[in-house]
């Protein structure tokens, strides 16, 4: 998986919710992808490492995810 | 970060791991894309506002490459906002002038930096090689193929290629490449299957090839296939501030990995430094320097330390006014009237005698300062009768 600069990576369970969220920021013009498991989060995390993440919390564990984060303290999530 | 219930104080948890915003469900989808936007709005400001501190402070750093000199800061920053993207990326500058580390930089800098980084010096192989090299050959494809063999294209796959002295690659190379960085196919040596990768193409030169492209040695379509972006690094005698701060990182450097004395440059030194021309430029000042921590025995690196090139010796090129002792005073004497060949024969010799004695006759030293193979660098010492240079090492 290959994501621009400005992409966002939907970390969510695959439910009409998250399709609408992800609906709504690809109709603003971003580069969207979804995930819905830890791996697949993790190997979208490495592989392009998107501008922000959006996750939701009851299912992703945010700390341990931030290990894959780009080590730069700058990335926004 | 979203969450459809505030679990024991999973907010205030998330925040303090740096979440930009909570949402909690459930909210109005334009909610999350209203945070978004502010979350990319903040991180273009954050982006932008590291690049205006960098500006305003004297010393700019990108990966290993550091810089006082507002040219090169500038190409630094465009560096950094350009990393990211697949751009292809042409670098000129002479030799020495750090191009392979800034495209070590770009890679290590973009989301391929868990892809390889695979380098191939261009001016290193007979070009017959050289597309073996880089496309991979099948069995039998010429004498001495004895297996398949992937090129450094297929190496490359997933991260970023660096094709350096790009402009020696032959015709029918240049022919395969344009078609590389079009189609991001190709096929073996010996072979029909066409292969696929996702390799970002970086390429430098140290000659002029929208020269090349005018006389016709170059190709115009892979000259701006390549040249989608154009970065010119300077050199070293364009970067008079960054001499004290290149040195003094290379002093720290050496003294660590030799396991020297971290000895300071005397006044006398840093003036010597200041005041040579640099003609092999940062690598000529990593070499001087290196001698220097190693050869130095006071308190301080002393102009002497620095070498026959620089402060000890006849042959030190300034950048001001004549060197010392009896070299003539221009390295490159114009002889107009003659044929360009003939006419660069002369100063391709000095600068080659010069190179040599900068580096005690060492051939192995002087080829990677003027980033010649070794049997180039033969050719021309025996083109120039300077094959009884006295040898001190190799």
């Amino acid at each position: 998986m290959t994501l621009p600069a400005q992409s966002v990576l939907v970390l969510d369970e695959d439910r009409p919710s998250s399709r609408a969220y992800a609906g709504g920021l690809v109709d603003i013009g971003l580069v969207v992808a979804l995930c819905d498991t830890p791996a697949r989060a993790r190997r979208a995390l490495r592989s392009a490492p998107p501008a922000v993440i959006v996750l939701r919390s009851d299912i992703f564990d945010a700390a341990d995810l931030r290990a894959e984060f780009d080590p730069r303290p700058r990335r926004c999530w | 970060m979203l969450s459809n219930f505030d679990a024991g104080g999973d907010a205030q948890r998330a925040l303090e791991l740096g979440a930009f915003a909570w949402l909690c469900e459930p909210f109005p989808p334009e909610e999350l894309v209203l945070t978004v936007q502010r979350a990319l709005e903040q991180r273009r400001l954050e982006t932008e506002n590291r690049r205006l501190l960098a500006a305003i402070g004297q010393r700019f750093q990108l990966g290993s490459i550091v810089s006082r000199e507002p040219a090169l800061q500038r190409i630094l920053q465009t560096v950094e906002s350009l990393s990211d993207t697949r751009a292809t990326i042409l670098i000129q500058g002479e030799s020495g002038t750090g191009k392979s580390l800034l495209a070590r930089t770009i890679h290590e800098l973009s989301s391929r930096r868990s892809g390889p980084f695979i380098e191939v010096n261009c001016g290193a192989l007979p070009s017959g090689l050289l597309e073996s090299e880089l496309f991979g050959h099948a069995r039998g494809a010429f004498t001495g193929a004895l297996r398949d063999r992937p090129g450094k294209f297929e190496a490359a796959d997933g991260g970023t290629i660096f094709l350096d002295e790009i402009g020696v690659a032959p015709p029918d190379l240049q022919v395969k490449l344009l078609r590389v960085l079009q189609e991001k196919s190709f096929e073996r040596l010996g072979e029909t299957k066409t292969r696929t990768v996702d390799v970002r193409v970086l390429a430098a030169t140290n000659s002029d090839l929208e020269a090349a492209v005018r006389e016709g040695g170059f190709r115009e379509d892979l000259y701006w296939r390549l040249n989608v972006v154009g970065l010119r690094l300077p050199p070293l005698r364009e970067r008079a501030a960054d001499v004290p701060l290149l040195a003094q990182h290379f002093l720290e450097r050496f003294a660590r990995e030799h396991g020297r004395l971290q000895r300071p440059l005397s006044p006398a030194a840093l003036e010597q430094l200041l005041a040579h021309a640099w003609p092999g430029n940062v690598r000529e000042l990593e070499h001087a320097l290196e001698r220097a921590v190693l050869l130095a025995s006071g308190e301080s690196i002393e102009a002497a330390d620095l070498g026959p090139g620089l402060g000890g010796g006849a042959a030190a090129l300034t950048r001001t006014g004549a060197p010392p002792g009896p070299e003539p005073a221009s390295l490159l004497p114009l002889r107009l009237g003659l044929p360009l060949r003939k006419a660069l024969e002369e100063p391709e010799r000095e600068i080659i005698r010069r190179t040599l004695e900068l580096n005690h006759g060492s051939r192995q030293d002087t080829a990677r300062m003027l980033e010649l193979n070794r049997a180039t660098l033969f050719n021309k010492m025996r083109k120039y009768d300077l094959l009884s240079f006295p040898r001190s090492r190799d």
